[in-house]
């Protein structure tokens, strides 16, 4: 009698990269859900509408490439890509910005380069950034937490301001504090103010800054950080880039405070500011850009954290997470090719 | 800080690298005692040393008995295999064997007798004080002459692996038995714990380690707890022996890896543990090398597990080395199809069986059948996403999908500056990774390419050594070859006589003579034309010197420079011209004399050219009498007084001894003198004096061609002397008229 043949190993996980994406996702929920809690149904909607475009895109480009379009889609990973895409974009933003972004991400980054595993950017990042170079004005109008909003968007009224193409001035007015004065994000309030000659401690008196954290930021990043700790305990990503970035990041901003507490936020300011606890569980942590062996990793994360540090206190912008990855990702070969473990039996170290 | 020795007394255990940890699955087989199969029908042995280290010590009709040896040898790594069971020997032939490929090996089919009859060499157990007085090397050939191979796998001798070549400090006996299913070695510490103590008491007596580690994963808590008890009853020292407890990950009963988490140390890449003083040995070949030195009763027979969902009996069995796979299926109610596997080993290193008519070997422990839905489900390879998953789960510290990368792209001299050759196959990454890739397999393909290109390396250099050898040998030869024909060359040279000199220098002279002869064809009308002529080629070369040495047009107006040696010629030339004179004188006209002595003169011409004096003389007498005919004719022709007549008679003495010397001289005299006279009296007609000259010499030229003979020529020579006075004689007739 003859039997099938075939080369071991015979057992596997069995734990598909689909699957993972999927749990990716759910562990963002939290974050998500967070979200939409203090910033309203636009944060939802521009996620629908990222997914959607992601989707449809990625199979064209797949039919156009010749690649079988169903498996592939099924694999979540554009999915992903256009959840953290729509996460990161401001949820008053018009519709064809998300739309520009998305494309861009997925048809341009992901896709002229090869495809899954194959791409050189994190293209939910590459995409933030086009945005951002592209239309700074759109990309920086942030909306002010519900409760601090003079004029809280409900889902018709996002809906209509996302996708009708409202006036300036009825954008605007969602972007109001109750005390009528026009609301940017902490980061972006604080880089204004000690621009203004301000220091620290007096911006953080501001309305936008509850018990020295940013209203509402602080619980996004809580919650974001709580997915993250989901996945490691599930086993979706490994600690090393996570607790590079985060260590880094509060080592330099220690560091920066400790020597001028008036012209440096605080460590745990940074930590829980902007798109911190996302970034470095979910964005940073994507295995197709990011270093992989453990020493690479720890250093990749921890170039992430410097990076973020030096632009959120020295560059242009109040945060940098996008920009700093991008940057890591280009040195993530290199990386790849200097930091490699030493084999068993090979004594590079005595 | 402690000691590496002191840790080990501890029980310390260093951080396992990588590693996963898989349905462990052991339940199906480990809950039954050992058992035994009925006989098979047939049993095949393979026999792969023979042709090699070894030699068939049976044949075909043979009977043999239950651990009769099949095959000899004498050599260091030979290993003999045994009858398991008593019967005859039905075929020696090639059998499918149990690997991968299936490719066939030289097998031994006994066809058992049922009766199971055991060798007369197998005695009662001895006790372990029995054998104190052996030596380590009868001991050591004991365990050879059963054919001892390491069961856990890999099939080592044990002969060999028992003898190192350095002091071992560390001896670990190896029951981690990490793969999924697989419980042989569970079951034989349960069953056997004892013999197995013997046994490795015999090994530590071997080798005299500083420290004993016998080594079991923590899922095995029965085996844990026999052993224990069977170690304090055993003779094995308290001190520097231990049972030490290792978490359950696979593939930590790996041997490096074992090494590695009992330890500490690493074993350099491309050496054996030995070099660090550390041994690994199974803990079931401990069981076999006991009933080997005990009872002299060879490896015949191992406990392999039967295991899988696809078997209605599984658990584990007490099978002769060599029982077809398929009468174990059958024994076991195999219930797969032929879509299903027939995995021999575990599921993470085992291999796919494809022929079940392939027998056990020595070093299967399993043979795992599982269901469809057992195993992994065929699914499509996706792209790699870089997870890094591999590399943290790689026992070696590779990067696996690097390694990945580069095999994939063929770019096998990459794939091995990533250590692809440190790779273990334990399959760690393949189990792991998300995008279903056969790592694993790639790794295969990648090593067994990089294997081929080093053979074929190795293959091109020899082959350039080859041919740089033939042509350096060609080259000798040539240099050899021609050294000789120098030497030859040189020996003839060195033979060869004057006259083989003076042939080249003649040769080259008739080269010349023959170019002169042509631009001087006007007065070489008397040197022979005839380039064929082989026999004339003497006389040309005298000729040619001569002709060499002064040109045509002197040869003729300065007689004198010959060098005229025979004084007869000259005395006869004197005389001639003498009557000549006197002819001359008688004659009215004084014309005469000239004419004569011109031919007179003309006479010594063809002697000078002929060298012999004889001929010469001949050549004179004949021109003399000529001589005195034409002056006769030329009296006749004028009326002369007929005085002449008596003065013609004068040189008769000298005749006769011409015509005595050379009849052929004396005949072409005549033919030239007839010629003559007919030239003569054609002259006499005096209008045609200048034709007649000039017809006269291709006259006398004809014979020189035809005629060969030297005589003929000094005659033709002859002929042409007087030729030439008798046309003067008619000018000066015409001038007269």
């Amino acid at each position: 009698m003859a039997f099938k043949i075939a080369s071991s190993p015979h057992l596997s996980r069995n734990f598909q990269t689909s699957t993972l994406m999927q749990r990716v996702i759910l562990c963002t929920l939290p974050g998500v859900a967070t979200q939409c809690y203090f910033f309203g149904w636009g944060v939802l909607i521009q996620v629908a509408l990222a997914i959607t475009v992601a989707l449809i895109s990625e199979a064209i480009v797949l039919q156009l490439r010749k690649r079988p379009v169903a498996d592939t889609l099924k694999d979540n990973s554009a999915l992903l890509t256009a959840l953290l895409l729509g996460i990161a974009i401001p949820p008053l933003a018009p519709w064809w910005l998300t739309v520009m972004g998305v494309l861009f991400a997925i048809v341009i980054v992901k896709h002229l380069y090869g495809g899954l595993g194959h791409n050189i950017f994190n293209p939910a990042m590459a995409g933030y950034v086009m945005l951002l170079i592209s239309f700074p004005v759109q990309m920086t109008s942030w909306v002010a937490p519900m409760m601090l909003a003079s004029q809280p968007a409900d889902l018709l009224g996002s809906l209509q301001l996302i996708f009708l193409n409202p006036s300036a001035s009825e954008v605007e007015a969602y972007k109001l504090g109750f005390d009528g004065i026009a609301m940017a994000t902490p980061l972006d309030t604080i880089k204004t103010d000690l621009s203004m000659g301000l220091t620290s401690i007096e911006s953080l008196t501001k309305s936008i800054f509850n018990d020295g954290f940013g209203v509402g930021w602080f619980w996004v990043n809580m919650a974001y950080l709580a997915g993250g700790l989901a996945m490691l305990k599930l086993n979706l990503i490994r600690w090393h880039i996570p607790v590079g970035v985060l260590a880094s990041l509060f080592i330099c901003a220690s560091v920066g405070y400790l020597l001028n507490p008036d012209t440096h936020v605080g460590p745990l300011l940074h930590l829980f500011s902007g798109a911190t606890m996302l970034a470095a569980f979910f964005i940073a942590t994507d295995p197709v850009t990011a270093a992989t062996s453990v020493r690479g990793r720890l250093l990749f994360g921890a170039l992430i954290g410097v990076l973020v540090y030096v632009i959120r206190t020295y560059g242009g912008y109040p945060d940098a997470f996008a920009f700093a990855i991008l940057l890591a990702n280009l040195c993530a070969p290199f990386i790849d090719h200097y930091i490699k473990p030493r084999t068993y039996g090979h004594r590079s170290r005595s | 800080m402690l000691t590496l020795l002191e840790q080990i007394d501890k029980g310390t255990l260093w951080r396992a690298i990588g590693g996963i940890h898989p349905p462990e699955q052991k339940v199906l087989s480990n809950t039954t005692n050992i058992a035994s199969l009925p006989m098979a029908d047939e049993y095949v042995i393979p026999l792969p040393q023979v042709g090699d280290n070894a030699t068939l010590a049976v044949s075909v009709g043979d009977y043999v008995t239950k651990g009769e040896v099949l095959t000899s040898g004498s050599h260091f790594g030979y290993l003999p295999v045994h009858a398991p069971t008593s019967g005859h020997i039905i075929h020696i032939e090639q059998r499918p064997s149990n690997h991968a490929s299936g490719l066939p090996v030289l097998s031994c089919v006994i066809k058992p007798d049922g009766l199971d009859t055991l060798s007369d060499k197998v005695h009662p157990k001895l006790a372990l004080t029995d054998i104190e007085h052996l030596s380590n090397q009868e001991i050591l050939s004991k365990i050879q002459q059963a054919g001892i191979a390491g069961l856990g796998g890999a099939a080592f001798p044990s002969h060999i692996k028992l003898n190192p070549a350095s002091d071992i400090e560390l001896l670990i006996i190896n029951a981690i038995e990490c793969e999924p299913y697989i419980t042989s070695d569970d079951m034989i510490m349960r069953e056997q714990s004892d013999a197995i103590m013997q046994g490795i008491a015999i090994v530590h007596r071997l080798l005299k380690p500083k420290r004993l580690i016998i080594a079991i994963e923590d899922n095995k808590p029965q085996a844990i707890s026999i052993m224990q008890q069977a170690l304090s009853r055993s003779v094995l020292p308290e001190d520097g022996v231990r049972i030490t407890t290792l978490p359950t990950l696979y593939p930590s009963g790996g041997e490096k890896q074992l090494i590695q988490i009992l330890t500490g140390q690493e074993v350099p890449s491309g050496a054996i543990p030995a070099q660090l003083g550390i041994l690994v040995q199974n803990v079931a070949t401990c069981y076999a090398i006991q009933d080997a030195v005990l009872r002299n009763y060879p490896l015949i027979e191992r406990v392999v597990t039967i295991t899988g969902n696809n078997v209605a009996k599984p658990g584990n069995y007490w099978l002769p080395i060599g029982t077809p796979i398929s009468h174990l299926l059958s024994q076991t109610n195999f219930k797969g199809l032929d879509t299903d596997k027939v995995i021999i080993g575990g599921p993470m290193m085992g291999y796919a069986l494809y022929n079940d008519s392939a027998p056990t070997l020595k070093g299967t422990n399993c043979i795992l059948l599982p269901d469809a839905n057992e195993m992994a489900p065929e699914q499509k390879e996706l792209p790699c996403i870089r997870c890094g998953e591999c590399a943290v789960v790689c026992p070696a510290q590779l990067l696996p999908q690097q390694l990945f990368w580069h095999s994939k792209a063929q770019e096998y001299d990459k794939a091995v500056s990533y250590n692809l050759n440190d790779c273990i196959e334990c399959g760690c990454c393949s189990y792991i990774c998300p995008s279903n890739i056969p790592l694993v397999e790639y790794y295969r393909i990648a090593k067994s390419a990089v294997k081929n290109e080093i053979e074929e390396k190795k293959q091109a250099e020899l082959a350039k050594q080859r041919f740089e050898l033939r042509t350096q040998r060609l080259e000798d030869e040539k240099l050899a070859r021609e050294a000789k024909q120098k030497e030859a060359a040189d020996r003839r040279k060195a033979n060869m006589s004057g006259t083989d000199k003076d042939a080249v220098a003649q040769a080259m002279a008739r080269i010349k003579a023959k170019k002169e002869a042509e631009a001087n064809s006007e007065v070489a009308s008397s040197a022979p034309t005839d380039k064929r002529d082989a026999v004339a080629a003497a006389v040309a070369r005298a000729k040619a010197k001569k002709a060499a040495q002064t040109s045509p047009e002197k040869l003729e107006a300065s007689t004198t420079q010959d060098p005229v040696d025979d004084k007869k010629a000259k005395v006869a030339a004197a005389v001639v011209r003498a009557k000549a004179k006197k002819a001359a004188l008688k004659t009215a006209d004084a014309t005469l004399p000239e004419n004569d002595s011109e031919a007179t003169e003309s006479i010594p011409d063809a002697p000078v050219a002929q060298i012999d004096d004889k001929k010469a003389k001949i050549a004179a007498a004949v021109a003399r009498a000529k001589a005195k005919k034409a002056a006769h004719k030329a009296v006749d022709t004028s009326a002369i007084e007929p005085q002449s007549d008596t003065e013609t008679s004068k040189p008769v003495p000298d005749t006769p001894v011409a015509e005595v010397d050379d009849k052929k001289a004396k005949i072409a005299a005549a033919v030239a003198k007839a010629k003559a006279k007919k030239a003569a009296l054609k002259a006499a007609d005096a209008t045609e004096v200048q034709n007649h000259a000039a017809t006269s010499e291709p006259a006398t030229d004809a014979p020189i061609a035809e005629v060969d003979d030297k005589k003929a020529k000094i005659a033709a020579a002859v002929a042409k002397a007087k030729a030439n006075k008798l046309a003067k004689q008619a000018k000066l007739d015409n001038g007269k008229d």
